[in-house]
């Protein structure tokens, strides 16, 4: 019974004997004559063996068979395909004894032995592993072996690569290596190489490591022949960078950078192994841009350069260049940014030379005939608006020009667009006169600019605008002449279009916020309610039923006192003050005043108006003998409210009766320089010469004196009388001065305004951080100079509205309830 | 449900394995029986036969033949039965007349298709595995299934894999907590024949030819089998299979045995039985070290 299981387990299997047949059949299987042998007659004959716990001599003797086999028949072929050119190139020699032709040849076959050796060595071991599946099943997997294909495997490392090629040489894996990379600088060189041999190799090296562990980063590929093939093109790439720095210009190198990352890629597609793409790419980055990007943005064909020629495609190529190597593109961004400076500096201080220069071409300015016979200074004042305007365009043609620049070479690319952005503020903020120029840009464009242009142009123009107070630290400072510059086109009526106004507040509301706009939209409401309070005096006067058909009409602009900075009009500071209230006005005129103020009162009681005289304009029908080629003739003029009154004046006397500068001012009490300016309109402007004056001289002086003027003649039959700084001029020195006192009043109040915001809810608060967060709430405003928030912080402890807080660690304030 | 795809999928491997159209395969056993089977069905799921037809390597995939001369034409006809209909059943043979299944003419053809065609339904034709395949409740066994918990069944209603390393030898699991050996009652899927040695030789044609599956499968009719014939001659015939052609790493059929041994200590008595466990070093130490481990469960 017992002998009847006998045969299970494989007894009578005698090992030597089944040995002999598998390996009889292992030979068959490595010289490709296989067909003929049974599957399952070899795999039984392993299985028994196995079943029969001779795992372990198999698996040996499989190994050693291998081992013989490798080191016998295949290295012999692989190392015969080494001739002359190939060995000598492990030293270097070997490059300059043979042409790349004849060693691309040799290291054709070379490769071509070794990857069929490989290849064959492969399928073999499939084909034994499909045989001794049981042993790699049981054996292998309980005593924790290799499987023998990955035995193999290594063994064809160690029997073939990691082998000399003969006594005394390197390892065959070196000599592979050279040759490998030899074929790849050939390749860069423009050869024409068999990437697909070089990439079977490269999947050899891939699939074999150092050990038989298999450790994934202990691949042959990235030990022994990566770190080589990086090595030699950093200092391939090194060596071209500096050579093309030398030799080419910036685009140029560009270009080539670009090509060669590329060329890299590709090279690693489809003849190295995707797995280096990345190290190669950082490889040539480093060597052709990272630490080269600095020298070729300096180059005389660098970013300046390619700036002042507009060559956008090359900007960009530097742009992707760096981009590559540095998400914050430092290099170029402080480039463009200092060529930014640079530039706008530029713009600045020709705008400070024009302002500053003398009037040079007087000539230009006859076509402007009420201006020929104005003093110099206005003239020097019309240059500067002049200067002012070619600022911000010149400021504006900055920025579109970069941001052009930004859009098509730079990719939008967020990072500049802040260095850009920040290098535009910088520059306009650098120019001290920013605020008032931007202005006035706007002022010129509201009263002519816009006359001609579509809505669609309209809309860029304001957008424009726009751009350029975004950047304006000092909010405050803009508002200040912006309101000033509003009020004289609102009240002299230059606007071309009220509905253009309102849409430029509506922008600078999402622009700079409420509070910003809140004065000038209550300008812009005075404006409507005094349209409506004229009409409304008008209707008044009719149902009176007083058809005096020489009655003065009359219309008013009520502007609520504090909103409207009136000082605009007063021209140099003048002590008119008092003398204003007591303009003697002629009877006809006084009853309307007086009319008007009684119509007013009704409606709103308790309100005081106070008549603005030197602002004011008058339509006077005036009548000359002579005017129309010596026949009679009436004119529309129209003029200030000053020159009316001294045009009436001359009403009520005989033709000839003249009257002296003095009595003028008696009889009108008009403020002497105003008196002066208007006689200059009158009297000296040769267009509405109305009155003659003598001696006949430019300058009003005491004494002179004024008669009508019976020979005036005009074909013209509207006239209007130029009033002396009419328009938005930049200011005159001293008006900047005042202006700068006056916001550095307002600053004063808006700083302790907000320490003490600040301070009452904080209770108590070190300098430090009072400084900060003043600074932080004021700067949607303006910049606040921090001497001045010193200055601040004092005034108030004074007023004991803070107090020192004596013992802190470090300086800090108390708040005062 | 969604097992109407299912089931045409089954029909069509059913009515293949009937008809043996477009075969391009003939698998040989040793008596020469031919078993013309389909290169696209059996290769898939064996990597022994996807290796030996593999194209241009071996004679077996030039010739289209497959011999397995030294398997057991039983064997082999199960084993191609396995590959296509997920089962294998064998042939009844009167159980009373002789013990040993090893009948001759038991790969008779008609005997075969009379038999698969009273076994039209698919719980039937699909036996055991039709639970451990698809085991959903829908499955007529799942009334046996849920009460018989300690059946050999539910090694696979639990989670496969770790569960012998997690929980140690599956014959804990018989053993009640106050450590009392008790043997499962008779399963009555139990066939009349005892099939001990067949299901031990499937179990290591599994093995050999890397089905996982048919390992699995045999090792469950085993376990049932054994639930009903441990007393049966054929133990020690089972026995010597297990021990001599299964690797000494693959457990689980020994401890089926030494199982038995375990709960059945009569059957040492036995003089077959006294002489398998003479011969065979491995299983006189398995049984050595259950009796120390009960002594132990039964102190603590």
């Amino acid at each position: 019974m017992a002998n009847k299981f006998k045969g299970l387990n494989g007894a009578d299997v005698d090992f030597e004997t089944t040995w002999k047949v598998l390996e009889t059949a292992f030979k068959e299987i490595h010289t490709k004559n296989a067909s003929a042998l049974s599957f399952e007659e070899l795999y039984r004959n392993a299985y028994k063996i196995v079943l029969k716990k001779k795992g372990e001599e198999l698996y040996n003797n499989v190994a050693q068979f291998e081992a013989n086999w490798l080191s016998g028949e295949v290295r012999n072929r692989v190392v015969k395909q080494l001739t002359a050119p190939l060995l000598l190139l492990t030293d270097g020699t070997g490059r300059s004894l043979a042409t790349s032709a004849e060693r691309r040849v040799a290291g054709e076959s070379f490769l071509r032995a070794l990857k069929e050796s490989w290849e064959d060595h492969q399928v073999c071991m499939g084909m034994l592993t499909d045989v001794l599946m049981y042993m790699d099943r049981v054996y292998c997997t309980d005593h924790r072996q290799p499987s023998i294909f990955a035995k193999a495997m290594g063994l064809f490392r160690d029997q073939i690569l990691r082998s000399p090629v003969r006594p005394e040489s390197p390892d065959l894996i070196e000599v592979l290596t050279s040759i490998v990379l030899d074929q790849i600088q050939m390749h860069r060189d423009g050869e024409r190489i068999n990437s697909h041999l070089i990439k079977s190799n490269v999947y050899m090296l891939e699939g074999l490591y150092e050990s038989d562990q298999e450790v994934e980063d202990e691949k042959l590929y990235l030990r022994l022949f990566e770190p080589y093939f990086l090595q030699t093109s950093a200092m391939f790439y090194r060596e071209e960078g500096e050579r093309l720095l030398k030799e080419s210009d910036a685009g140029t190198y560009c270009k080539e950078a670009k090509r060669r990352i590329e060329e890299e890629s590709d090279r690693c597609r489809s003849t190295l192994s995707e797995a280096t793409t990345v190290k190669i790419q950082r490889v040539v980055e480093d060597e052709l841009i990272r630490h080269k990007i600095k020298g070729l943005i300096e180059m005389d064909s660098g970013v300046q350069y390619m700036v002042d020629n507009d060559k956008l495609y090359e900007l960009g190529l530097v742009f992707e260049l760096e981009a590559r190597v540095d998400a914050r593109k430092t290099e170029l961004t402080k480039a463009i940014q200092k060529i930014i400076n640079e530039m706008g500096t530029e713009i600045n201080n020709v705008a400070i030379n024009t302002s500053q220069a003398p009037p040079t071409a007087p000539a230009a300015q006859d076509e402007h005939g009420d201006d020929k016979q104005k003093p110099g200074s206005t003239r020097q004042i019309n240059q500067q608006t002049v200067a002012a305007l070619k600022w911000v365009e010149d400021v504006l043609a900055l920025k579109t020009r970069f941001d052009n620049i930004w859009k098509t070479a730079f990719a939008s690319d967020q990072t500049v667009h802040t260095a850009l952005e920040r290098s535009m503020g910088e520059i306009i903020n650098a120019f001290s006169r920013g605020s008032e120029y931007i202005s006035l840009f706007i002022d010129e464009n509201m009263k002519k600019g816009i006359r001609d242009k579509t809505e669609a142009e309209i809309d860029a123009t304001l957008e424009q605008a726009i751009t350029t107070v975004r950047y304006l630290q000092d909010k405050d400072i803009f508002e200040t002449y912006y309101k000033k510059h509003l009020c004289k086109r609102l009240l002299l009526k230059k606007s071309q279009s009220i509905d253009v106004e309102k849409q430029m507040i509506s922008r600078m509301k999402i622009e700079l916020g409420n509070s910003f706009t809140l004065k000038l939209e209550a300008m812009f409401k005075d404006m409507t309610l005094s349209e409506e309070l004229t009409s409304g005096y008008r209707k008044h006067v009719a149902q009176l039923g007083d058809a005096d058909p020489k009655r003065v009409d009359l219309s008013v602009n009520v502007l609520t006192s504090m909103t409207w900075p009136l000082e605009a009009f007063r021209g140099a500071s003048e002590d008119e003050r008092e003398g204003r209230s007591n303009i003697i006005f002629p009877a006809s005129i006084e009853r309307i005043k007086s009319g008007f103020e009684q119509f007013y009162s009704k409606k709103h009681s308790g309100r005081k108006l106070t008549w603005q005289t030197n602002m004011g304009d008058a339509d006077v029908k005036a009548h000359f003998p002579r005017s129309k080629n010596g026949r009679p003739m009436t004119h529309d003029i129209n003029c200030s409210t000053y020159a009316m009154l001294i045009l009436l004046l001359f009403n009520s006397l005989p033709t000839t009766t003249s009257l002296t500068l003095e009595e003028i001012q008696a009889r009108t009490n008009i403020p002497e320089n105003d008196l002066k300016r208007n006689l200059q309109s009158l009297a000296v402007a040769p267009k509405t010469r109305f009155l003659v004056k003598e001696p006949m001289s430019r300058e009003i002086n005491a004494g002179d004196r004024f008669t009508y003027n019976e020979g005036f003649s005009s074909k013209i039959i509207k006239i209007k009388v130029g009033v002396v700084s009419a328009g938005n001029k930049v200011e005159g020195d001293r008006e900047r001065k005042e202006t700068e006192k006056k916001n550095n009043d307002s600053r004063g109040f808006a700083i302790e305004a907000a320490v003490v915001r600040i301070m009452k809810q904080r209770k108590s608060l070190p300098h430090a951080q009072l400084l900060t967060e003043t600074i932080t709430q004021l700067s949607t405003q303006f910049k606040p100079d921090v001497n001045m928030i010193k200055k601040k912080i004092e005034s108030l402890i004074e007023r004991e509205y803070l107090e020192r807080i004596e013992d802190a660690a470090v300086p800090s304030y108390k708040y005062l309830a | 449900m969604g097992d109407k795809p299912r089931t045409e999928l089954f029909n069509a491997l059913q009515s293949l394995y009937q008809s043996r159209d477009y075969s391009d395969l003939v698998i040989f056993a040793r008596d020469g029986t031919r078993h013309p089977v389909h290169r696209a069905i059996v290769c898939p799921r064996s990597p022994w036969f996807s290796s030996a037809v593999q194209v241009g390597h071996w004679r077996e995939g030039n010739e289209g033949h497959v011999a397995l001369p030294d398997e057991e034409p039983e064997v082999v006809r199960l084993l191609v039965e396995y590959l296509y209909l997920l089962d294998y059943e064998p042939v009844e043979v009167a159980a009373t007349e002789d013990n040993t299944s090893r009948g001759d003419s038991s790969s008779d053809a008609d005997r075969r298709s009379t038999q698969s065609s009273q076994a039209g339904q698919y719980g039937q034709v699909y036996g055991t595995s039709a639970v451990s395949a698809f085991g959903g409740p829908q499955s007529p066994f799942s009334q046996i299934f849920r009460t018989r918990t300690e059946s050999a069944l539910t090694v696979h209603a639990l989670p496969s894999g770790d569960f012998h390393g997690t929980f140690g030898r599956p014959s804990t699991r018989t053993r009640r907590p106050n450590g009392n050996n008790v043997a499962p009652e008779p399963s009555p899927l139990a066939t009349n024949a005892p099939c001990l040695a067949l299901h031990a030789r499937m179990y290591t044609a599994g093995q050999k030819y890397g089905i996982e599956g048919l390992k699995k499968l045999a090792l469950d009719k085993f376990k049932i089998q054994l639930t009903r014939h441990w007393d049966s001659e054929e133990l020690a015939e089972a026995i010597h299979v297990v021990y001599n052609t299964t690797p000494a790493s693959d457990k689980e059929m020994r401890e089926a045995v030494a199982d038995v041994l375990d709960w059945h200590g009569r059957l040492l008595d036995k003089p077959e039985i006294e002489i398998a466990i003479m011969e065979i070093n491995g299983l006189a130490y398995e049984l050595l070290k259950r009796s120390r481990r009960a002594e132990t469960e039964y102190m603590g």
